[in-house]
């Protein structure tokens, strides 16, 4: 896994950027139910939209409305661009 | 295929060698215990136990004996030492992890994932600033259709039933000789108009239902609940109790049953308790009748201003009950997944359409039918002078019991026993108020038109009805453009019905001393706010108690009066 230093929550990423995601923060049972809707570390995700309350994002395939707590406990790297 | 699923299942996917090792100890054991081998397989059975699903570890330990429980209890044990608490997540971690390097290797994926159709629709309908007022346009547009559009099918309906159905039933009456007596005013001022009254409606209950499957169906539903996120908040929600809501303006019993797909019980009272606010498609009828009377030219945002009412008096409950009997408990996360956008397809979209009619319907022939029974019985029934069935309606047990009621209502301007009478039938079903209205009003209006005078033959009618039915389809092509907000339709006087509606006008007017439209949206906002049906409450009660269900019953009736009391004494004090 990545250092931890590197990663930022995904709340502050902003729209359109590819992360990887490296860790998520909080509880247990918080990393539990997220990892039961995909997300695993090493995945990518990204932000589509932010409503001023949640944040639309794209998990694989799948699209999820997260509320800020949530998105703050995502804890992911931001990919270069073109880079996989 | 089937040899590499099973050699999938056995050689590549492990849990890590404690696991493993208690795993297929437990396997072992239940494969040779028989009454739990022969109900599940034991491997699965095992990883379920070690995950901890109380359902099955209560049937290991009663069908499998003290043994096998003892035998569970020692695996548990000696794994808590070595995962703590967790050993769910790490069971669960590593079926993910699993799929996630198989899925890695077998799909392949462009470098840079391509932005899809539904991303960017997604990056406009759900836009932090153009969420919100899009989603109003939508629900804008919906309530323009449920109204301007469909209309014209409701007047076309409305004669046919009050017309030619009503003669031809009480021609059939003849034949058996039934006709002259209090057989045939049951049938015909009971039952055709109570039941008649309400069916008329379902022009407009089609058009709400199409208009929400497409939304459901191409997934802006769940849009509209990510952009109202925010919103919901002030109501100490989250946009997944939106749904229930959303559901709430279909009707309020299966909305309260959604509830269960909130994911704690306080998120799920509030949300039940908040759900009766958004108006039910059973009020709308009402809006209907009584818009089109006071306000024929202004109908469409009349009835969309008592959605937004509804709307407006959720989030000040919400707000309210959050901080007080709410405050300490703190709601669950936010979590939705949101489908991609799809073409709806018109087979799913009937579905749903004639689904929900259908049960509508049917509540016409039970539950209205039975209220309008008893509502003509107590019509019939007389206190003062006249003869069973033969009352003058002031004089009969109906306008006794209704008087009773009427005090509360003076001080907003509709104290009659006609309307109060009908709100009281309406905690039935609130489409009743309807039936009721058209019952009690209609028998002081009927003498004019009474059917049975013209000796028009079948032909006659159904020409009649074809033709009306034409002309409902041409006033409501022409109502689209209204839509957007060019009125092509002038607003030309109601033809149809114009006997009850001269009636109710008259009533308002006489109760409110001469405000009658003053009065009539007071009225609005009472039915729209008032106590739930009874099925509602019992939902209610079936799913969070029977405070709660008392909360709800006193709660908004006491929310109704004094936001009708503001309407109509504040409207007084502005016009009066």
């Amino acid at each position: 896994m990545q250092p931890h230093n590197q990663s930022i929550p995904l709340m502050y990423v902003g729209q359109g950027v590819r992360t990887r995601l490296v860790c998520i923060s909080g509880s247990q049972r918080t990393a539990y139910r997220l990892a039961e809707l995909g997300f695993v570390p090493g995945i990518e995700v990204s932000v589509v939209a932010d409503s001023g309350s949640a944040l639309m994002v794209a998990v694989g395939d799948a699209r999820l409305a997260l509320g800020y707590p949530l998105a703050q406990a995502l804890l992911v790297t931001v990919l270069e661009k073109g880079a996989s | 295929m089937t040899t590499l699923e099973m050699s999938f299942h056995q050689a590549l996917f492990r849990y890590p060698p404690p696991i493993e090792t208690e795993l297929n100890r437990l396997a072992e054991l239940f494969a040779q215990t028989p009454a739990l081998a022969d109900a599940y397989p034991p491997r699965w059975l095992a990883i379920q136990a070690l995950e901890g699903d109380e359902t099955l570890i209560s049937d290991i330990r009663t069908l499998g004996g003290p043994a096998v429980a003892a035998a569970l209890e020692e695996s548990l044990n000696r794994l808590r030492a070595i995962y703590g608490d967790d050993l769910d997540v790490v069971l669960v971690d590593q079926r993910y992890r699993f799929v996630h390097t198989i899925a890695t290797q077998a799909v392949r994926r462009p470098a840079t994932p391509p932005v899809t159709l539904s991303d960017r629709i997604d990056r406009v309908v759900t836009n932090r600033w153009l969420g919100i007022p899009i989603f109003l346009v939508v629900m804008w547009v919906v309530f323009k259709l449920t109204t301007d559009v469909a209309a014209p099918f409701v007047d076309w309906l409305d004669s046919v039933l009050s017309g030619p159905v009503s003669r031809w039933i009480g021609a059939l009456l003849g034949l058996f000789g039934a006709n002259g007596g209090w057989v045939e005013s049951l049938v015909i001022d009971g039952v055709a108009a109570g039941v008649g009254g309400v069916l008329a409606f379902v022009p407009v209950l089609l058009t709400l239902y199409f208009a929400l499957a497409l939304l459901e169906d191409s997934g802006y539903m769940a849009r509209a609940a990510f952009v109202m996120d925010r919103l919901m908040r002030a109501l100490g929600l989250h946009g997944k109790s939106f749904l229930p809501m959303i559901v709430g303006f279909g009707c309020s019993v299966p909305a309260i049953y959604a509830t269960r797909t909130l994911d704690n019980r306080r998120d799920r009272i509030l949300t039940g308790l908040l759900v009766p606010f958004m108006s039910c498609s059973a009020r709308l009828p009402v809006y209907v009748l009584i818009a089109m009377i006071f306000f024929p030219a202004h109908a469409g945002q009349v009835i969309f201003g008592l959605y937004l009412t509804g709307i407006v008096v959720a989030v000040g409950v919400g707000a309210l009950l959050q901080r007080t009997l709410f405050h300490r408990q703190p709601q669950a996360p936010f979590v939705l997944e949101l489908p991609p956008y799809r073409m709806p397809t018109l087979r799913n979209v009937w579905q749903q359409m004639w689904e929900r009619t259908s049960s509508f319907i049917r509540k016409a022939g039970t539950i209205i039918l039975a209220t309008s029974i008893v509502v003509w019985l107590l019509l019939a029934i007389p206190i003062g002078e006249g003869e069973f069935a033969d009352t003058p309606v002031d004089q009969s047990a109906f306008a006794a019991v209704a008087n009773a009621a009427t005090p509360v209502f003076t001080p907003l301007g509709f104290g009659r026993w006609e309307t109060s009478g009908a709100l009281v039938t309406g905690l039935i079903a609130k489409e009743v108020v309807v039936g009721t209205l058209a019952q009690v009003y209609g028998g002081a209006a009927g003498d004019e038109g009474a059917p049975g005078d013209e000796a028009a033959t079948l032909v006659d009618d159904l020409t009649g009805i074809a033709g009306g039915f034409a002309t409902a389809v041409g006033d409501a092509v022409r109502a689209l453009p209204g839509i957007v907000g060019i009125n092509l339709v002038e607003a030309e006087e109601e033809p149809a019905a114009e006997g009850l509606a001269t009636a109710i006008r008259t009533g308002f007017m006489a109760s409110s001393g001469g405000h009658g439209a003053l009065a009539a949206l007071a009225f609005l906002v009472f039915v729209l706010l008032y106590t739930p049906c009874v099925a509602a409450l019992a939902a209610n009660r079936h799913e969070f108690g029977t405070p709660w269900m008392l909360v709800s019953l006193f709660g908004q009736f006491a929310i109704a009066w004094l936001a009708a009391f503001i309407v109509f004494r504040g409207g007084l004090m502005v016009w009066g």
